[in-house]
């Protein structure tokens, strides 16, 4: 589903802010990508997702490369950014619709997704209102919404549950592991360690930009008795 | 095509809501009443049109008024769309959203000069619109004449979107990935407005050529190609609007190109520079670390001006305002207008004093810098709110950032006048305090108009400067404080210019005093009531 090789990205020329960093996430996958602030979390999920450009590397989505096929491979994936930043000035409906649009969503479909995430997001009073009156929270919702609507293969937020009230927090992750009971991907990072432990079929884990760990959380904690937040840490103050 | 039409649409959209926001339009009907408010600044501009048309008039030339008004217009949007599309380009709130879906490079470009169009449009009907009507009820309404005027007017804003977004964005890529990329994009929208006035410039030189004059007259169309020779489309236009359909379709097929040309040359180079755009945020610049203590006002000073310089916009406007007077000079001489002989004539002698305040006084007349100065921080404002900073500091400290910012610029500003306008050291010094009296009064009545409009939800920069109603309030308390000069003028001018400089000077210290009290009384207990967001 998503193939990335040998990313690099430097911002200064100087430090690396990925060094070589090769991941790749198969069907069906739910992938935690954790990391100490600054590791390189944001970078990778920007590159990805083409808001930036690597320096060297090849980032793959359902077979398209991101670099040659650029429309193609957004069609395979939707994104949840860490700061919800988008029109102001416009209701919360018109941005799903903007949204359905731009990705070909039918009427049909698009009102029965967004009827049924509103819903579980407890969102749908506030659809018919301005974005700006909304609670950073609310936007988070809006966002998650909107990147679920297409029903994109990959979904790749970054630190989703900054914002969310402990319901929606547990809707969007019954969401994601729905997503990816039904074939799809999801790639998220988070600060969060219990959601990564409870959640995820795979672990990925970055530091100073490189790639320490990528496995299942029973193959990262070698040591059975240490739970994840003591593995992470051990990982992370060694490197 | 159709995701085009969607963008354009949510960005229509997004635009027009935060207008109606930012004129407080909430009202259906008187809403949208006020929301047409701002045109009534283009009332001055349409008198002076009537009389320029009226002059072409007269030799039976009406159609040169076209021309003419043709060419504003389009330096008037070349101008203006160089920093709207490096604002909407480069510094608004959906350029990572973009830059993640499924849509072309050029779909996002077209959506976003969708978005400049209709305040360009407005521009074209201003100018070229009036004097439109004014051609068309000379010549009775002919529907040939109309529906070409129709689509002139429509037409307007392509050849300076095309030529603005292709002058702007090879060079914002050439500066996006750079480490003072602000200081280069200020730098380079000066320098391309410069380039842009200088050319014109010195393509209507000739008529200041009496051998060139002479010449032109005795040839057919001379006039009009003397007019109309920094823009050819604007002779095709004119002479399509006459009679010739050849030069219509010519004046068309350019404007057809100039979409081509964007269409296919500037979505690679946005591409480039929109991604080196968005990866400028995580490469931030490791400075030396400081622990030494600072006074807070100094500290709150600091910050305000941080503000200011950071961000293109605001720095770009803020050097405008300051040194207008000196951009119209150079303007003027370099069109022969007005040089330093002018000024120095002897029959400007009774109102050199005059001329000198007017000149230092332009910045604080002509900005409104403490207008948008809480306007200004946007989603930063409620910093100075959960910080132990008292209100009086905070308010303090934004006036004094307006006040130090306009006193370099009034400090130049009057050493050059006294340079070349010299008046007598007694008349200079009633002169700086008037100045100074008066530019703090001004700056008073600015934050006390920001305070009643704390406009804090803007997207983007130019949506606080430019289509802030703030500063048109600001404008219009300026006109009265005129108004007052030009009675104190009336009532005093026997008595001698300084004498009268003196009177204006006492009254801006009443006034100041009065407003420096309404201000204590109420507005500081009310700028702590803005709630921040």
């Amino acid at each position: 589903m998503l193939k990335i090789t040998e990313l690099t990205k430097s911002y200064d020329k100087k430090n690396k802010a990925l060094d070589n960093l090769t991941l790749e996430i198969k069907k069906g996958e739910l992938i935690g990508f954790i990391g100490p602030n600054g590791a390189g979390k944001t970078t990778t999920l920007k590159i990805i997702t083409g808001i930036i450009t690597a320096d060297k590397g090849i980032v793959e989505i359902d077979g398209n490369n991101l670099a040659t096929n650029a429309i193609a491979t957004k069609k395979s994936f939707t994104f949840v950014p860490d700061h919800p930043e988008i029109y102001e000035s416009i209701t919360g409906i018109d941005y799903l619709n903007f949204i359905a649009d731009i990705y070909d969503v039918s009427v049909e479909d698009r009102q029965e997704r967004i009827q049924r995430y509103s819903s579980q997001f407890q969102l749908d009073h506030a659809l018919g209102k301005k974005i700006n009156t909304y609670s950073h929270g609310m936007k988070q919702k809006l966002l998650i919404t909107a990147a679920l609507l297409p029903e994109a293969p990959l979904f790749i937020l970054d630190e989703p549950h900054v914002g969310l009230d402990p319901h929606s927090s547990r809707v969007l992750k019954n969401l994601m592991l729905e997503h990816c009971r039904k074939g799809g991907s999801v790639l998220f990072s988070t600060h969060v360690l219990e959601v990564v432990e409870n959640l995820c079929h795979k672990i990925a884990i970055i530091n100073k930009g490189n790639l320490i760990a990528f496995d299942t959380l029973d193959n990262i904690k070698q040591n059975k008795d240490l739970s994840l937040e003591e593995t992470f840490l051990e990982m992370t103050d060694h490197e | 095509m159709n995701k085009i039409l969607k963008l354009i649409r949510i960005n229509m959209k997004d635009t027009a809501g935060r207008y109606m926001q930012q004129m407080n339009a909430r009202g259906k009907i008187s809403g949208k009443i006020l929301a047409l408010l701002p045109l009534l600044a283009a009332l001055p501009a349409i008198v002076l049109l009537v009389i320029i048309y009226e002059s072409f008039a007269q030799i039976n030339l009406g159609y040169l008024a076209l021309t003419y008004t043709n060419i504003a217009s389009i330096i008037l949007m070349l101008v203006s769309s160089v920093p709207l599309i490096v604002s909407s380009f480069f510094y608004s709130k959906d350029l990572s959203l973009l830059a993640t879906l499924p849509i072309k490079g050029r779909s996002i470009i077209i959506a976003k000069l969708a978005g400049l169009y209709p305040y360009l449009l407005i521009m074209g009907l201003v100018l070229f619109g009036t004097t439109s009507i004014l051609y068309l009820n000379d010549t009775g309404f002919q529907i040939r004449e109309m529906a070409i005027l129709f689509l002139a007017i429509v037409t307007l804003p392509i050849i300076p979107m095309a030529l603005g977004t292709l002058i702007t964005l090879p060079f914002m890529s050439l500066v996006a990935g750079r480490k003072h990329r602000n200081l280069f994009t200020v730098l380079g929208n000066l320098t391309l407005l410069g380039i842009i006035l200088g050319i014109q410039i010195v393509m209507s030189r000739t008529i200041n050529n009496t051998e060139a004059i002479v010449e032109i007259l005795s040839q057919k169309d001379g006039l009009l190609n003397l007019i109309g020779k920094s823009y050819p489309p604007s002779i095709w236009l004119t002479k399509g609007i006459i009679s010739s359909n050849l030069d219509f379709l010519w004046y068309i097929l350019i404007q057809i190109s100039a979409m081509i040309l964007i269409f296919f040359l500037a979505s690679k180079i946005y591409d480039q520079a929109l991604k080196k755009f968005n990866q400028q945020e995580n490469s931030g610049d490791s400075q030396k670390i400081s622990y030494k203590k600072t006074d807070i006002k100094l500290l709150l000073l600091k910050r305000n001006l941080g503000i200011i310089f950071t961000n293109p916009t605001f720095l770009l406007n803020t050097v405008m305002t300051i040194f207008i007077p000196v951009f119209i000079f150079v303007l003027y001489s370099l069109m022969g207008i007005m040089n330093l002989n002018t000024l120095n004539n002897p029959a400007l002698l009774p109102f050199r004093d005059f001329i000198v305040f007017g000149i230092i006084i332009s910045p604080s007349i002509l900005g409104s810098l403490s207008a948008t100065s809480i306007s200004r921080e946007g989603r930063f404002f409620w910093e100075t709110r959960v910080m132990p900073i008292r209100h009086e500091d905070s308010l303090a400290s934004r006036e004094l950032t307006t006040l130090l910012l306009f006193g370099i610029g009034q400090t130049i500003l009057a050493i050059t006048a006294y340079m070349i306008l010299p008046v007598a050291p007694l008349h200079m010094l009633a002169i700086i305090i008037t100045v100074i009296f008066t530019t703090l009064l001004m700056s008073k009545i600015d934050l006390i108009i920001n305070i009643e409009r704390p406009y804090l939800n803007w997207t983007n920069p130019t949506a606080c400067i430019k289509n802030n109603m703030n500063v048109m309030i600001s404008l219009g308390s300026r006109v009265i404080f005129g108004g007052l000069a030009y009675l104190t003028y009336y009532l005093f001018k026997d008595m001698g210019s300084s004498y009268v400089i003196i009177f204006i000077g006492l009254l801006a210290i009443l006034l100041y005093i009065i407003v420096l009290y309404i201000f204590k009384k109420i507005y500081v207990n009310k700028y702590s009531q803005i709630d921040a967001i």
